[in-house]
């Protein structure tokens, strides 16, 4: 039963919208024979032309005057300083002398690069990110392409602590 | 770490560092979100409206009364529009301009005024050029132009997730310029008359579209405290 109203409610629509498209394009053909005859070029229409845009100005000045406003959202950027973020390569450097058996972080809160290459400060909390997901032994980072079962990047925690 | 092929690497990283990474490029772009409204640029395209059909009368009046030996009924020549009617001509195109800055403006949820300004002014420039080049034989040119012009008025309507009235009316709007392009193709011997008649009603339709899309979006501020 629920069926069959879905089916004949979809019919409903579908023939809605059919009628719609119908009265619209044959709207539009009427439009362009009027075009091609001359109708549109009439003084009649002519003045109908003028006497709307007339009315359509005064519509939108007793709006505004009646306190009716177009309200939108609108997103700025002010003050963009790209010193205060951290580039891809920031990233990435991080991240690979994290992963690397030579580095130092597994010794102690020691920075792995913040101090040596006039990186960001905020890279000592990078640091400090990194540190806490290799003493926890979770992947850090993942790289999926097109098949995400495929390539995935492992994370060798053990090789770093030995 | 192993590493296999690497084209279109998706990289996913942990949820603390990406919240760390996210937190630092707000900090390097600070957004700022602000409540603000349309109304003085939809006064100034509602009286442009009205002085461009009194330019009109002005300019089909003076042809007709002007004791030269040039008559409304003649061919328009690119000389004509670039000297006589040009005028006319670019205040219809900024009007274009205008209402797709404010349609753009309206539909969209949250916008960004300087890309709502470069879509609206890269969608008249196209539409120009498509409706310019329709008289020559350019037509790989002419093609590419109505082509992308087509991809854009398309994903005006897709990006901007206009309600259904504020998405059919910008879709008649597209097919309003669509029927002007039709014309301008179709019309062999461009008269002076269709030639100004044409801008005319294709301004005013538009303006039908968006007095529509301006009722469907009026908010009432009168608060009673």
């Amino acid at each position: 039963m629920q069926d069959g109203t879905f089916f004949c409610y979809v019919v409903f629509i579908f023939d809605t919208k059919m009628y719609i498209m119908s009265r619209c394009s044959r709207i539009i053909l009427t439009f362009i024979a009027m075009a091609h005859n001359g109708t549109l070029a009439s003084k009649q229409s002519i003045n109908l032309l003028t006497y709307y845009s007339i009315a359509q100005c005064m519509f939108i000045f007793v709006c505004v005057s009646c306190r009716y406003r177009l309200i939108v959202y609108h997103v700025s950027t002010t003050h963009v300083d790209i010193s205060k973020m951290i580039s891809v390569k920031q990233l990435w450097d991080v991240f690979v002398m994290s992963s690397s058996p030579t580095t130092l972080l597994s010794n102690g809160p020691q920075t792995v690069l913040s101090n040596a290459t006039n990186y960001s400060p905020k890279v000592n909390e990078l640091d400090e990110q990194l540190r806490k997901y290799m003493d926890a032994k979770t992947p850090a980072i993942h790289i999926y392409t097109v098949k995400p079962a495929t390539f995935v990047l492992k994370y060798c925690v053990g090789a770093i602590h030995t | 770490m192993s590493l296999q092929g690497l084209f279109d690497a998706d990289v996913v990283l942990s949820d603390k560092i990406q919240l760390f990474i996210k937190n630092t490029i707000l900090d390097a772009y600070p957004i700022s979100l602000r409540i603000d409204s349309v109304d003085f640029v939809t006064i100034i395209y509602s009286l442009g409206v009205m002085c461009y059909m009194i330019l009109y009368h002005a300019t089909v009046n003076r042809v007709k009364t002007e004791n030269r030996n040039i008559s409304v009924e003649d061919v328009i020549t690119i000389n004509q529009i670039n000297t006589e009617y040009m005028l006319n001509d670019l205040f219809f195109w900024l009007l274009v301009f205008i209402v797709t800055f404010i349609v753009l403006e309206i539909s969209c949820p949250v916008s960004i005024q300087c890309v709502s300004i470069f879509f609206s002014l890269s969608f008249t420039m196209l539409l120009y050029t498509t409706c310019s080049l329709a008289d020559t034989q350019l037509v790989i040119l002419r093609s590419i132009a109505l082509f992308f012009w087509t991809i854009q008025a398309i994903t005006v309507i897709v990006l901007t997730n206009a309600s259904v009235l504020d998405g059919s009316c910008i879709l008649f709007v597209n097919i309003i310029f669509g029927i002007f392009y039709y014309i301008s193709v179709i019309e062999e011997k461009m008269t002076i008359i269709k030639f100004l008649n044409m801008r005319a009603w294709c301004s005013v339709l538009v303006n039908f579209c968006f007095i529509l899309i301006y009722i469907n979006n009026i908010i009432c501020i009168d608060v009673i405290v």
